[in-house]
């Protein structure tokens, strides 16, 4: 796509962002029309092939469409929803399903209909997500799936699960991951859970009580979801944090335009270094973050494994990305802390970042152990 | 199924946002096209656009395409420049009668937001010797052989029945369509857009372009204007009681 | 040398009298420059008193063609028999949506030059009638002239000019036209409803000698209510720029500006307007024009008569006392 096309794509990606996903009254919850809008205008299927109701683009391209939609839709949890719904969810199916499975789900999938989430943390494994308990038994026609798990985000939306269950015997510790659909018996979706931001993404429990799966819905090989894990957890660190990048330039936008017309002492607060030195970091971070992105989409578009560059940049987007949040609200001052000024909202959408796609800790044992080359998570 | 002719103008961006730039599809144009959009979705209808302009009416061609045109005519050539509405109106109605000579309806936005004469719809309805119907607000549904409008002129509002062929100039603007779709986007960057050069249209020179032209603007003067003015100076209240004993007289 | 024909086209169902007198006293005026001729070509319905009114502000001859209906197409035919019959070299427009479609009508007829919403007109020895209009992509002043075309049309932006009783007494000569075609009108359409709306009151625009401007330096609703509290006890109309518009505090009829309308009052205060092209050409034509800004360096000062730097909320809390 040259650049002139993809500035386009862009443009009406903004465009279409501006007009239909800043509704102020579902700022913090989830609305089933702006779900409906970006479907009908075709995003969702971005990467995926034209044969399967999607727009066939680059991660590079998609890359540029994501750092927009984040930096033109101030809705964070919603852009959180369409994140889970296409890189850890859709996209999977699209990437390591069989046939049979890209056939029966990503169309419904690329269009809206049916929305995805990936099913991994549990009560007692969050970051040791290898220690997890949820089991899947294999009988003759398919699985039997026991357990819970939990914080889904989508999860009281969602109609497709990605679900990774233990299926090594004795031992063995290895599990699977499974496509499961809402209307499989035995699936019950929790109440939705009240979190401190991103008030737009559903999140909740989901218990699986002998639920019945069928033969063919193993995503990938049976005893190999380990390699699947490791999959959607780069493409989680990388693009659900894309849309970041974006918004960190609007709340810097917004730190702009406040230092220049507040003044205090006879001057634009802009004049002293305490406060502009805040916004040089933002800038920093934007642009550090970019030429991380840049490496890895290269990487992506040439099917190379970004394993350690996507933590790499998860660590470094989550820390600058908070750490933005936070300045703005110090420069902002006590206008920054009232609602009104939306700047709280913000900073309290960017602090679940250092948690999901893996704690900036665990990136951190990632980063050690495969610069000193021990065994890499 | 029937066929209706929109005419497009791409104007300078910058007119609706100061930050954009390169040109975008008129407003009024724009509202023709989302609303016949809607249409297709329940009525047979083709709609075919026309556009004079030259390479930087592509983008916005491209997205007339991807909104609803099922084909468009673009007329670039340097001749067809610098056209006053006589020379427009010449241009579009000889594309008009030679590609779509059975065309039901013309539908043109009432003005542009660059040069706002609102005059060449008038004008082509009165070339192509069809019926003209101005201010046009909403289009409510296109029958088999007539299509029912909503006039609104100075004291009332019409509900009217025209029967094909007709012209109409709508006075109703959008600057966003809502009905654009990314998937349509990329598909129409794809196609192929026909260049009508005025070989190809067979139009002579005296008739397009600026030597087709009635008008010609011999200069442009900015309207700022210097004016010796009287300061007042005070505080506040000086300053505003002066203003009310100037009002006082 | 033959006199040049000045026609002003009247139309006697919508005869605003201002509006009519505004246009033949510029026709006059041009008639002296160029060595013309002013004719009013009368549509309608109406008496000989209202024809003979025409010579006050100028007009030679009166053209009167009797009509009951009003419509384009048939107004065209009878415009064009006229024309085809004594001629014309300036025909002079209303700017109504009627007048704009006749005209275009017209142009497209016989393939002459026409200039919409013109805010003056002038004759020069080198280029001949010069036609002034407002073009918005630059905010610029566009002059105008006719080429290759038999004669110059163009409709009249409302108080663009000013009507003006003239000194001399003029001899007015009153023909009644005689149109031979048919009166029949389309019946290619079918009204199917007809909801008569308000007629959005502009009089009141129109004939205010005090108008107040309202700015984006009027930040906030409630210096806006003090000035329209101001306005009611000074009798003043409160009018806005297209951003105070767009943002709901007026409705589009209190637009003044390029694509808003152009008024003339005896005073006009300012509030917080920086002086962007768009306002400035519909507030030209007042008589005096007061402007109050917190930016010494504001456009609007220079047209400004009496200028008063300052910060608008201040002001307005004073000034209101």
């Amino acid at each position: 796509m040259s650049t002139n096309e993809e500035m386009q794509l862009i443009e009406a990606v903004r465009e279409f962002a501006e007009n239909n996903l800043n509704d102020p009254e579902y700022l913090e919850k989830f609305s089933p029309e702006m779900w409906e809008k970006i479907a009908d205008f075709g995003l969702l299927g971005i990467t995926v092939d034209e044969k399967y109701g999607g727009l066939g683009e680059s991660y590079r391209t998609a890359a540029a469409v994501f750092e927009n939609l984040g930096y033109s839709c101030k809705n964070n949890g919603f852009v959180f929803v369409v994140n889970n719904h296409i890189w850890v969810s859709q996209n999977l199916i699209y990437l390591y399903g069989s046939e049979q499975l890209k056939d029966k789900y990503l169309c419904d999938m690329t269009a809206g209909k049916r929305i995805g989430a990936i099913c991994i943390t549990e009560a007692e494994s969050g970051s040791d997500a290898l220690s997890m308990v949820t089991r899947a038994e294999k009988t003759d026609d398919g699985y039997i799936l026991n357990g819970s798990k939990a914080f889904i985000s989508n999860g009281p939306i969602a109609d497709i699960f990605i679900v990774f269950a233990r299926t090594g015997e004795g031992n063995n510790k290895s599990f699977t991951a499974f496509v499961v659909e809402k209307e499989f018996p035995g699936v019950k979706i929790g109440a939705d859970i009240e979190k401190m931001g991103l008030g737009s993404c559903p999140t909740s429990e989901i218990v699986f009580d002998n639920c019945m799966i069928p033969k063919e819905n193993v995503l990938g090989r049976y005893n190999f979801g380990s390699l699947i894990m490791t999959m959607a957890l780069e493409w989680e660190r990388c693009f659900e944090f894309v849309p970041h990048i974006g918004a960190m330039r609007r709340v810097m936008e917004r730190c702009i335009e406040h230092v220049r017309s507040r003044q205090q002492f006879g001057r634009p607060i802009g004049d002293y270094q305490a406060v502009s030195h805040k916004i040089a970091d933002m800038k920093v971070g934007i642009e550090m973050s970019r030429a991380m992105l840049d490496r890895i989409v290269d990487l992506k578009d040439n099917m190379k494994t970004a394993f350690i560059d996507t933590s790499i940049f998860k660590l470094y987007v989550s820390e600058a990305y908070i750490k933005t949040c936070r300045d703005a609200m110090q420069i902002f001052g006590g206008y920054g802390y009232t609602k009104e000024y939306d700047i709280e909202r913000e900073l309290r959408d960017a602090l679940a970042c250092s948690i999901y796609s893996g704690t900036n800790e665990m990136q951190k044992n990632t980063i050690y152990n495969f610069t000193t080359n021990g065994e890499s998570l | 199924m029937i066929k209706i002719v929109v005419c497009l103008k791409m104007v300078p961006g910058k007119l609706i946002d100061a930050e954009r730039s390169g040109l975008i599809i008129n407003p009024y144009d724009l509202f023709v096209l989302e609303k016949l959009a809607e249409f297709k979705k329940t009525t047979d209808i083709s709609v075919i656009g026309i556009c004079m302009g030259g390479e930087s009416a592509r983008e916005g061609l491209v997205r007339s395409k991807a909104l609803v045109c099922d084909d468009i005519y673009w007329l670039n050539d340097i001749k067809f420049a610098q056209a006053d509405t006589i020379a427009t109106t010449k241009t579009l109605s000889a594309a008009i009668k030679k590609y779509i000579p059975d065309a039901d309806a013309v539908i043109c936005g009432g003005h542009a937001i660059d040069g706002e004469t609102g005059q060449v719809p008038a004008e082509l309805s009165e070339k192509l010797g069809i019926t003209y119907f101005s201010s046009v607000a909403d289009i409510e549904s296109f029958g088999h052989d007539s299509a029912v409008i909503v006039k609104k002129d100075e004291g009332s509002e019409m509900t009217v029945r025209c029967r094909y062929p007709f012209l109409l100039s709508v006075d109703s603007f959008l600057t966003y369509a809502s009905n654009l779709n990314i998937i349509a986007l990329k598909r129409a960057q794809k196609w192929e857009y026909k260049i009508i050069s005025s070989e190809e249209l067979g139009i002579a020179q005296t008739d397009c372009g600026a030597a087709g032209s009635k008008t010609k603007v011999i200069n442009s003067v900015n309207i700022i204007y210097k004016k010796e003015s009287i300061e007042v100076g005070g505080s506040i209240k000086e300053k505003a009681d002066h203003v009310k004993k100037l009002l006082q007289q | 040398m033959d006199k040049r024909n000045i026609w002003v086209v009247c139309d006697a169902f919508d005869h605003v009298d201002s509006f009519t007198g505004q246009l033949i006293s510029k026709a006059y005026q041009l008639s002296k420059e160029s060595n013309g001729c002013v004719q009013v070509i009368f549509l309608g319905d109406t008496s000989e008193d209202e024809l003979k009114r025409c010579a006050l502000y100028g007009a030679d001859e009166v053209v009167y063609q009797h009509c009951e209906t009003k419509d384009e197409r048939l107004w065209l035919d009878i415009l064009s028999d006229i024309y085809s019959s004594i001629g014309a070299d300036v025909i002079m427009f209303t700017n109504s949506d009627f007048s704009k479609t006749l005209s275009s009508f017209f142009a497209s007829r016989f393939e002459v030059g026409l200039t919409a919403d013109c805010i003056d007109i002038c004759f020069e020895d080198e280029n001949g009638f010069v036609f002034e209009r407002a073009a918005m992509s630059d905010s610029v002043q566009a002059r105008i002239i006719c080429i290759d075309s038999q004669c110059c049309t163009c409709t009249v932006k409302k108080n663009a000019f000013v009507e003006n009783v003239i000194n001399e007494v003029k001899e007015l000569s009153i023909r009644k036209w005689d149109y031979k075609g048919s009166f029949n009108t389309d019946d290619t359409y079918e009204v199917i409803s007809c909801v008569k709306r308000e007629i959005e009151n502009s009089a009141d625009l129109d004939n205010a000698k005090i108008v107040f401007g309202v700015g984006r330096g009027v930040k906030d609703k409630e210096t806006f209510d003090l000035i329209c509290q101001a306005g009611k006890k000074y009798n003043a109309v409160v009018v806005g720029t297209k951003c105070v518009v767009d943002d709901g505090l007026l409705p589009k009829k209190y637009q003044v500006g390029q694509s808003g309308r152009s008024i003339a009052p005896d005073i006009y205060i300012a509030f917080g307007i920086s002086g962007a092209n768009q306002h400035l050409v519909g507030i030209r034509n007042s008589r005096q024009i007061i402007a109050v800004n917190n930016n010494e360096n504001a456009p609007i000062f220079n047209i400004a008569d009496v200028k008063i730097v300052a910060d608008v909320k201040e002001f307005i809390k004073e000034f209101s006392e």
